[in-house]
């Protein structure tokens, strides 16, 4: 195994029954001190695929390491060091914040005073003797949050973590992973479908689609695939000869207009010139750059 | 120690939740009720006359053992798990760095000491009611009388012992059962059957079938056989428990 990989997985595959494949071959490579992005629409199989890693569910096939050792046969040692949010919170409703935090203390072998901390950092430490049935979403995924960091883990995995958040606790979720990977150098796996809001927060992405991881890689890996993606949509009074004039641009018919791939907006300009210069009429000439969603898109209608 | 701990995790999550004040309420139950026959018929204490101390208590004994503490048991065991599937908890409980051995003996451990609350809790109310009724009727000096505690402990551990094998059954189907309702229904069932069967007495079959052994804790003609019937229960709460254990390490949580 890469020593910089704290979670490794090879060949993972799992099936919930014998006619549907649910993840084939799955090579996962998580870098120590990174922010993993895992990507992919409902339903491609993130949460199966963060379920195996954590032993919820019985590896079929492949190979799971996280921090160099093998899940199965040291599935207590490396949950010791991981922090963990599967979809929904779970937390106990009949009990307040802190109840909940203390049901766990122990097993984590965490500290008493840990508590207050983990509650000060999702902002839930004045919800005194407020049971957490009567918590918000929002509130409860916090609690599951705090929970999560009540062992101080090496390895945090959040499936869906802002599910439920308004969009000021979205920000604050994106400013807490931030700070608990650069200021406390933890390592933090999160699988989400709202691209946007990961692409803002993480080092690595790993996108998956239908079982099949289809893309991974650094962040800046996935913008410069982004960039090539940008296209420039051109309407004119003769697009025929547009698409003539442009050969050299690979060019591209969309409906009534043409689009051609460019790489920064003085390339715009130039095709522009290019097109006045044979006296075409210009009706619409829109560049469009792709952000990840429409990458995401892109690269999961295409496989 | 690490049983400990899970035990520790698993009595911080009965704090609060029905299954505690099902134990007390379940334990007052009796008293109260006699309480209530003596404040409401003032010759209930009339046939008990020679020795009503004693008499009190053994029908407090019969009344528990027969029905009181076996429904106790099948609630107390559905109820109990119910408190991970209501709040959709066991993927937080298998993330944690809990073995799963550690994690069922702790939950079966739970059920035991809310048995032995509910035994325990159920002879003092009946104590506090004497007290109560010597309070209201000074006349009767209940407390001139005898008092064989000896019994009363002996009564409440064959009520206890008898009990163990409904009590990892019904362990096993409330932890594999997301539904509230089966196991309670299942759990009632069988102790009706049981019941009939034992009053009945015409197959033998009554000694195997343990929705029966309550029974024997009352029942004169089956009292005899009752030391049999306590090992008889504990080889089948060993068999269930191993049963249950094995099916409990098979289980996932996908979502």
């Amino acid at each position: 195994m890469n020593n910089s990989s704290i979670i490794k997985t090879k060949g993972l595959s799992y099936h919930y029954s014998k006619d549907v494949q649910t993840l084939f071959d799955i090579d996962l490579n998580v870098e120590r001190g990174s922010v993993y992005g895992f990507l992919g629409p409902n339903g491609s199989g993130k949460t199966t695929t963060l379920s195996l890693l954590l032993g919820l569910l019985n590896n079929q096939k492949g190979d799971i390491e996280i921090f160099g050792e093998h899940l199965q046969a040291n599935r207590i040692n490396i949950l010791k060091k991981i922090g963990s949010l599967v979809e929904t919170p779970s937390v106990y409703g009949h009990l307040t914040a802190k109840e909940n935090l203390e049901v766990y203390r122990e097993v984590y072998g965490a500290s008493k005073a840990r508590i207050a901390e983990v509650l000060n950092i999702v902002g839930l430490k004045d919800t005194g003797k407020k049971t957490t049935k009567k918590f918000s979403l929002g509130m409860k995924q916090r609690l599951a949050i705090a929970l999560a960091l009540l062992p101080t883990p090496e390895l945090l995995i959040l499936d869906e973590p802002a599910n439920g958040l308004d969009p000021a606790g979205i920000i604050e979720l994106r400013e807490l992973i931030k700070t608990l990977n650069k200021t406390h150098g933890m390592t933090v796996m999160i699988s989400s479908h709202l691209l946007g809001e990961v692409e803002k927060m993480v080092s690595h992405v790993g996108i998956i689609f239908k079982g099949k991881i289809i893309f991974q890689g650094p962040l800046s890996e996935l913008h410069s695939f982004k960039q090539k993606t940008s296209k420039v949509f051109i309407k004119t009074s003769d697009n025929e000869t547009v698409f003539r004039l442009l050969q050299e641009y690979q060019p591209e018919k969309a409906g009534e207009a043409v689009t051609v791939p460019f790489e920064n907006i003085k390339q715009v300009a130039a095709i522009n010139r290019k097109l006045t210069s044979h006296n075409l009429d210009v009706y619409l000439l829109h560049p469009k750059k792709s952000d990840l969603e429409q990458l995401f898109i892109d690269l999961t209608t295409t496989h | 120690m690490n049983l400990l701990i899970s035990l520790r995790s698993e009595l911080l999550k009965t704090r609060r939740t029905a299954s505690f004040y099902l134990t007390l309420i379940g334990a007052a139950v009796g008293p109260v009720v006699f309480l209530l026959n003596v404040l409401l018929d003032e010759d209930e204490l009339d046939g008990k006359s020679k020795d009503p101390l004693n008499a009190l208590f053994k029908m407090l004994s019969e009344m528990n053992g027969v029905a009181l503490f076996p429904f106790f048991i099948i609630l107390i065991c559905t109820l109990l798990p119910q408190v991970e599937y209501r709040n959709n908890t066991w993927k937080q409980v298998f993330t944690s760095p809990q073995t799963k051995a550690n994690v069922f003996l702790a939950k079966f451990m739970n059920v035991h000491l809310l048995m032995l609350i509910f035994l325990i809790a159920t002879h003092l109310f009946m104590f506090l009611t004497i007290v109560a009724i010597n309070f209201i009727k000074p006349d009767l000096d209940l407390f001139n009388y005898p008092f064989n505690e000896s019994i009363v402990i002996v009564n409440a551990a064959n009520a206890y012992l008898v009990m163990l094998a409904v009590c990892a059954i019904q362990f096993w189907i409330g932890l594999r059962s997301r539904n509230f309702i089966a196991p309670i229904g299942i759990g009632f069932a069988l102790w009706l059957l049981g019941t009939i069967m034992a009053v009945q007495m015409k197959s033998s079959l009554v000694h195997y079938f343990p929705y029966s052994f309550q029974a024997y804790v009352v029942s004169p003609k089956l009292k005899l056989q009752l030391t049999q019937i306590a090992w008889t229960s504990l080889g089948y709460a060993l068999l269930f428990l191993i049963v249950g254990f094995f099916d409990f390490r098979r289980r996932t949580v996908s979502k």
